[in-house]
């Protein structure tokens, strides 16, 4: 009896150092493959998320990058009752939406009808799919810098050859144009990708269907080809809105020859401009960067109940529950 | 769960308590370490000092010249050890190393005068004047030029050695001027009248002209200019550096106006008619009109586009350019190979823009010059008494003995003494062309103000608009009046 009894204990010991074991080679290797971007998630997005909600209700003394005092909320109030503040962040503002709301359907229509183009995969295709996404993978001073020489005022290509006088980088509209174009060249080979592998995707058997139905091109694409990537379309226009809200590089490169800058403020360039010197006006950039983040946040989500209610809901999936149980 | 929320705010609030407790404290405290032999001088046992210089490129080797000479002139005593930063990435690093990295800043820095002030309110910078006395150095303030020891100097002390002073100035086409028999002007009269006379010229089809061309004539073969579009001697755009950094504020200036109010209390000065008839001055060099002193255009508009000057100015379409100094010598190279054939580089000359933007010369401030100078400063972070005496060595060095190697590279030396020395008035490159930069006391730097930044960026915003073609029929001083009031907008809202 006495025996047994010391066998069950050991074979309880050993059953219950072997699950500790695989608990801890579970948990080990859990923490192999999370840790790094746990680490990384925590410096470069938590941290720096916390650390700029609490400067933007600090005050900051010019002499060190460290807030010097608790603001409250005055650094918000600022923005909205400053005279010269909220104008310029405000207008910055305006002028990254203007700009988004142009921008953003031209990046998700053009590439679009490229990657039906080469769905059609005619010959040579791949090669075409090749050169639609290399200006993306090019630097964007790099671009940006022929761009400038290339639309030069005086001596530049595009003006001699087309005998035309156009100060494309010192006007606002032509540079705003030009941002456009530069945007459009170098951002849309990514939403291209997406939308070329989209339409791979979708129920071939689905176009066969609307033939039998007697529907025309108009007919499959509104009704198979949209409804098919409409997940990779949200995903581009999602991705593009935002990144085009934090639009400063382009603007960096090509709009610093324009006599009036605040026609040429970017919210996120705006913000960059508060940065520099000395560390006086962080609470307010810090400020600034909380209020675009949440702007950001509430057009996503607007964009977000849109988008579901278009993409059905799962209206009909309910539809057909509902069909089933009535039967 | 309730004990991972007690967690989190008690992790929120150290990081608040960590950031808060971290601001930058007072200025260290100063270590006496001074060693005096039996003469009583200070001994340097090997004191390394560290500086970082906003020289770049070919400035940057003929200062490191300059040091080595200092080095072995010290050798065992003091070393200097020198990083060149571009002007572009100074200030953030300075901005991050006196924040988070106070052990790796520099010893001393050399950097545009003009900074002081704002380095002063950030506590970065020391009066090194306290360590001229100390050391035995001579120091003798009235040798300085007033416009460059006043940026410099603050609550009457002086915190930065002021080393030399430069702006930007004019190249001109000599030949093309003696070959249709017109003269260097001196002044903005003579200025208008010799470009008038040239585009009259050009516009009957008898204006000589020669240089790169892609018209099959030789650099040095004399050509008729085109009457095809009129002839603009002096190019000039607001997307030029030379334009938005020197023109603008020398034309402000000699034409009565001020970069700061006098009271001292260094606000910005500039929203004034003075400023404004400067100003104008620019806009109708591009748009002229019934009332602009030149009948026709002196430039084309370029728009945004910048060094405008340089292809006309090699190609003979025109006759004059602004420029860097620090480039001159590197333009008389290049026009002694287009035209070795014939004077090389006498074909060329350079003027300062003394008198050159006003019509009445007759002012005390007709002949001022927009500069900007350079100074040594001893950072706050140095705590060796000995150190800062060797920072103060160094920066008398620098500014008596960097001499006519720097003055080729377009610095004009700060003190008049060294300008006055017979060697350097005798070396052949100051009659060749540094005697045309006139003296430390023609330049005007900007006067003591924490709100440089500020001040600066705001009234190139007024000059870029002023004689931008999209505002051309907006008033000057409608332009200056409201970016001036967002300048001061925005210094209340700092103060």
């Amino acid at each position: 009896m006495h025996k047994e009894e010391t066998k069950n204990i050991s074979i309880e010991l050993v059953a219950r150092r072997e699950k500790t074991k695989n608990n801890l080679r579970k948990t080990s290797l859990l923490g192999m493959f999370l840790g790094p971007y746990g680490i990384c998630f925590l410096l470069f997005f938590a941290f720096p998320l916390v650390l700029g909600i609490i400067m933007s209700f600090s005050t900051f003394d010019g002499k060190s990058l460290f807030p010097s005092g608790f603001a409250g909320f005055d650094n918000y109030i600022k923005l909205f009752t400053n005279e010269v503040l909220s104008k310029d962040f405000w207008s910055s503002i305006w002028n990254t939406i203007r700009f988004a709301l142009i921008i953003v359907p031209l990046s998700i229509i053009i590439p679009l009808g490229l990657a039906l183009l080469t769905s059609l995969k005619p010959p040579g295709y791949k090669f075409f799919r090749a050169c639609i996404y290399l200006p993306g993978i090019f630097p964007l001073t790099a671009t940006g810098l022929i761009l400038l020489k290339m639309f030069a005022f005086r001596g530049g290509f595009i003006n001699s050859v087309f005998n035309i006088s156009i100060d494309w980088f010192g006007d606002v509209g032509a540079c705003w144009f030009m941002i456009g174009l530069f945007c459009l060249w170098c951002g849309i080979g990514g939403n291209f990708i997406i939308l070329c592998a989209g339409l791979e995707n979708v129920d071939k058997s689905l176009y066969e269907a609307v033939n039998i139905d007697g529907g025309n091109k108009i007919h499959r694409f509104f009704h198979v080809t949209l409804p098919g990537i409409s997940s990779q379309l949200f995903l581009c226009i999602f991705t593009t809105f935002t990144g085009y809200m934090n639009l400063y590089g382009q603007v960096y490169i090509l709009g610093t020859g324009v006599a009036d800058q605040d026609e040429m403020m970017t919210a996120v360039y705006r913000i960059q401009n508060f940065l520099l010197g000395s560390s006086k006006s962080y609470g307010y950039a810090a400020a600034m960067g909380i209020c675009l983040g949440v702007l950001i946040i509430i057009i996503a989500i607007i964009q977000m109940v849109v988008s579901k209610e278009r993409r059905g809901n799962g209206k009909h999936a309910k539809a057909f529950e509902k069909y089933k149980k009535s039967k | 769960m309730k004990r991972s929320k007690i967690l989190t705010v008690l992790s929120i609030v150290s990081l608040f308590g960590g950031l808060f407790s971290c601001s930058s404290g007072s200025n260290t405290e100063e270590v006496n370490d001074i060693v005096r032999d039996g003469n009583g001088s200070i001994v340097y046992n090997n004191v390394e000092l560290k500086l970082w210089s906003v020289t770049t490129g070919e400035d940057a080797s003929t200062q490191d010249a300059i040091i080595g000479n200092f080095n072995s002139l010290y050798e065992g005593m003091i070393h200097v050890t020198t990083e060149h930063i571009s002007r572009y990435d100074l200030e953030s690093r300075l901005t991050s190393t006196m924040s988070f990295d106070k052990k790796n800043a520099p010893d001393a820095l050399f950097t545009h005068g003009h900074r002081t002030n704002e380095y002063i309110g950030n506590e970065w910078i020391q009066p090194i004047e306290d360590y001229y006395t100390m050391s035995d150095t001579p120091l003798d303030k009235s040798d300085f030029a007033p416009s460059l020891l006043n940026t410099v100097t603050h609550n009457g002390k002086m915190y930065s050695t002021p080393i030399d002073v430069h702006s930007t100035m004019i190249e001109i086409r000599t030949d093309i001027l003696t070959k249709n028999g017109l003269s260097i002007p001196s002044n903005y009269n003579e200025l208008v009248s010799v470009c008038t006379q040239a585009t009259e010229l050009a516009a009957k089809g008898n204006l000589w002209i020669r240089g790169e061309n892609s018209e099959g004539y030789a650099s040095d073969e004399w050509r008729k200019a085109t009457t095809a579009e009129a002839y603009t001697p002096f190019p000039i755009s607001y997307g030029d550096m030379w334009v938005h950094e020197f023109l603008g504020y020398t034309a402000a200036v000699q034409n009565g106006g001020k970069f700061l109010t006098e009271d001292g209390k260094g606000m910005p000065g500039w929203n004034s008619d003075e400023v404004a008839n400067g100003l104008q001055v620019l806009r109708g060099w591009i748009f002229p009109t019934s009332t602009s002193k030149n009948k026709y255009q002196l430039s084309l508009d370029y728009g945004s586009d910048y060094d405008v000057g340089i292809e006309p100015f090699k190609s003979g379409k025109s006759i004059f350019k602004l420029n860097g100094p620090w480039v001159y010598k590197t333009d008389l190279d290049s026009f002694s190979t287009m035209l070795r054939n014939d004077g090389g580089d006498n074909n060329i000359t350079t003027r300062s823009l003394s008198n050159m933007l006003t019509s009445d010369t007759s002012t005390e401030y007709a002949s001022k010059i927009k500069g900007e100078g350079h100074a040594i400063m001893l950072m706050s972070t140095v705590e060796s008494a000995t150190k800062k005496c060797a920072a103060s060595v160094f920066a008398d060095y620098m500014a008596y003995y960097s001499g006519i190697e720097w003055a080729r590279r377009g610095h004009i030396p700060a003190v008049n003494s060294v300008l006055n020395n017979n060697d350097f008035k005798g070396d052949a490159d100051y009659t060749k062309y540094i005697q045309y930069w006139g003296t430390p006391n023609d330049y005007e730097v900007y006067g003591p103000t924490q709100y440089y930044s500020y001040i600066d960026t705001y009234f190139k915003n007024s000059l870029q608009k002023s004689i931008a073609s999209q505002f051309k029929n907006t008033p000057i001083k409608e332009i200056l009046d409201e970016q001036y009031k967002g300048c001061k907008a925005y210094i209340e809202l700092y103060a």
